[in-house]
């Protein structure tokens, strides 16, 4: 079945259709979600290797769980963020020795932002101002902002409180309004 | 001159229509992956369920040796009830009989066994 005749079914249907033995129903699934899942990786882990593995093995797990899957748990998008963050969670702690959650919320003092506006724009201003932040604040500025999820989406994903959301969330655009406005010049903002 | 207020909602709209496209070994990768995972999944074929009645027959000659079981079983009940006389209405039996030249137990020599009731009486 071509992809253009899936785009009017739910991922739950797809899902369904794939544990009946539908591979094309995987190949809508995949064309679906995993740029997504990709896009969080990458900006967390900052690695494309890295993140592609993250992808592949959250849609492995998703093939995996598809015969079990119960509808009324969870939405298969947040499910495969969850499981890519736990992923991203997992590379982090092994490249610093510490969880997400243990992990100090200290923002990265290195010089960066100026060494990195070599061609500067405002994209790569906001993303190296991004890439900057304290990993939490920088998952759910990427989870709210880039894949347009509601709070207690966020919350449901991070397994932690909506407010505990709108706190990192109110953080990190602080700290991403004070980092542009260095640079407003350069940005061309006038001022 | 009032400042220009650096709106973060629309710098963070504009980097997302940057999404990078999905590399071609990746959905390749991740399509064997559902292949691999779904013929994992497929039962291996179960073999075909034979009959317990056929199965406990096999060993005796099985159906054919039914059948020819419960035709001696009709026959013996039918001649417990209604005597050995009555095997002579049975059309095969009957001529079979009726062309015998004695006492078939005679013939056979097995005189004493034809006759009940000296052996009833002791």
């Amino acid at each position: 079945m071509a992809f253009d005749l899936m785009n009017d079914r739910t991922d739950e249907d797809l899902l369904a259709a794939y544990a009946s033995g539908d591979q094309s129903a995987a190949r809508a699934l995949m064309l679906r979600h995993t740029p997504r899942v990709l896009s969080l990786a990458n900006r967390m882990l900052k690695d494309q290797a890295e993140a592609e593995d993250v992808a592949q093995e959250a849609m492995l797990r998703l093939w995996k769980i598809a015969p079990d899957w119960r509808a009324d748990e969870a939405k298969i998008s947040t499910w495969l963020y969850r499981v890519a963050t736990n992923l991203c969670t997992d590379r982090l702690r092994k490249r610093r020795g510490v969880g997400l959650d243990e992990a100090p919320e200290i923002e990265d003092e290195t010089p960066g932002v100026e060494a990195q506006m070599i061609s500067a724009d405002r994209g790569e201003v906001l993303r190296a101002a991004i890439d900057r932040l304290p990993e939490r604040q920088k998952l759910v500025i990427s989870l709210r902002h880039f894949e347009e999820l509601s709070n207690p989406e966020i919350a449901e994903i991070t397994g932690g409180s909506v407010e505990a959301v709108e706190s990192l969330l109110a953080r990190a655009r602080r700290t991403l309004t004070a980092e542009l406005e260095k640079y407003r010049e350069t940005l061309g903002f006038t001022g | 001159m009032d400042k220009d207020p650096i709106n973060l909602d629309d710098l963070l709209a504009a980097e997302r229509k940057t999404a990078p496209d999905l590399p071609t070994h990746l959905m390749e990768n991740i399509l064997a992956d559902a292949a691999d995972v779904a013929a994992e999944r497929k039962p291996a074929p179960r073999p075909a369920r034979t009959n317990w009645l056929r199965r406990l027959l096999e060993p005796v000659g099985g159906y054919p040796a039914l059948a020819g079981a419960m035709a001696a079983i009709v026959l013996g009940v039918f001649v417990g009830y209604s005597g050995t006389e009555s095997l002579e209405t049975v059309p095969v039996m009957g001529e079979y009989i009726a062309n015998l030249s004695g006492d078939p137990f005679e013939e056979l020599g097995l005189g004493n066994l034809g006759n009940f009731d000296t052996m009833t009486e002791g």
